[in-house]
């Protein structure tokens, strides 16, 4: 922190409230805690992968049912390929939210 | 009658290649945005005049979100998304237009006449839709084979991190990005083919009261402002996902920090800190 003379010599309250006032007043601060941390981009627009990812949600699911309809009707094995499928398609569907989530945050 | 048709309505059939109306839409799209960039580009000047600068803001402002957002490697996707966007708005905005979806010519279908339109907005058909967004997925992969390399994309994408687990994340890995294709193509021709049908059925009613309640005459017009505002914002939401695909596609550790926080001095030691409780109760 930035100390001007008068603050200096009072007692940790008073340092609590210049700081207060300080950053109300948006004056920099400086901490020696560490380098300060890099100031990053703004991140992707998370709004959209948001929009996204709830569509993404109910399609993973209609397309695992849909391939595993599709592979039982041409093996003539209904329902095993459907249950399969539906299975997969609810697996990808936590999948996609975890692809999604992770590569944001790695970034 | 009040009829609109889910799928886009042949209107010529040379060879084997059926013409539709939307895709009438797509290359009125397409010659309209030629001829403005042959205009403009003709008489374009350093310190632009009002109509170039008109012309100049949503080109600027999308590409200065795409350098924003987009990472290091921005230069490289950013005439993409860009084109994406303007294109995208365009063919929304189409349907806009007097005269799209309402002037056609009339033909028998089940007993019934209709009106088959003789332009229909490029957007409102799914073939459209689902081939933007495959060049959209193609350009996302295309990106991420060329910084990370063929096989680096083909062993993240079908060999799981413990091998053994390939056979049962192969397929879920396949289904997801098949959801992105199908999630991206779906929800512009659902956006814009909505507003079609809600055009034409406040279209259809106001039509019908209009000789008793004129004022109702405006009610579209409300429906038409709105359709103005999806358009744009369907447009900024497929360009700006196909953006984040590429910028989650491309490797990690090149991800972009900005130049001026590298360029920052080392930190000074400070007098006072409150994230130490061990000195601010001393």
């Amino acid at each position: 922190m930035t100390m001007t003379p008068d603050d200096r010599g009072h007692g940790d309250e008073d340092h609590r409230d210049t700081e207060d006032w300080n950053q109300g007043n948006q004056i920099q601060v400086e901490r020696d805690d560490g380098p300060p941390a890099p100031r990053r981009a703004i991140p992707t627009p998370n709004w959209g992968l948001a929009f996204d990812l709830g569509l993404r949600l109910g399609l993973a699911i209609i397309i695992g049912l849909l391939l595993g309809l599709a592979v039982d009707n041409w093996l003539g094995t209904r329902p095993t390929f459907t249950l399969i499928g539906l299975v997969f398609g609810v697996a990808a569907a936590f999948y996609t939210i975890w692809d999604v989530a992770n590569k944001s945050m790695n970034r | 009658m009040l009829h609109v048709e889910i799928q886009a309505e042949p209107l010529l059939q040379i060879g084997p290649l059926t013409f539709t109306n939307s895709m009438v839409g797509a290359l009125l799209t397409t010659v309209l945005l030629l001829l403005a960039a042959w205009f403009f580009l003709r008489r374009a000047s350093l310190v632009p005049g009002r109509v170039q600068s008109l012309v100049e803001f949503p080109i600027e402002w999308t590409a200065q979100i795409v350098k924003d957002n987009g990472g290091t490697h921005w230069r490289s996707f950013a005439p993409l998304v860009v084109t994406i966007f303007i294109f995208v708005l365009l063919a929304n905005w189409i349907g806009l237009l007097p005269g799209v979806g309402t002037i056609g010519y009339h033909e028998m279908v089940n007993g019934e006449e209709v009106l088959v339109p003789f332009v229909r907005p490029a957007s409102a058909d799914l073939n459209f839709t689902l081939g933007l967004a495959l060049v959209s997925f193609f350009a996302f992969i295309g990106l991420g084979v060329r910084k990370g390399g063929v096989m680096t994309y083909l062993k993240h994408t079908f060999i799981a991190e413990p091998a053994y687990m390939t056979p049962l994340m192969t397929p879920i890995h396949i289904i997801s990005e098949l959801s992105r294709v199908i999630s991206l193509s779906f929800r512009l021709f659902g956006n814009v083919f909505a507003g079609e049908v809600l055009l034409a059925t406040m279209l259809f009613l106001t039509t019908a009261v209009v000789f008793v309640l004129p004022l109702a005459f405006f009610v579209p017009a409300v429906f038409l402002s709105l359709e103005l505002v999806f358009g744009f914002v369907q447009a900024l939401v497929f360009a700006f996902l196909t953006m984040a695909y590429i910028v989650l596609a491309l490797p990690e550790h090149e991800e972009h920090v900005q130049p001026e926080a590298e360029a920052e001095p080392p930190p000074t030691h400070s007098t006072h800190s409150t994230a130490d409780p061990a000195r601010g109760a001393a």
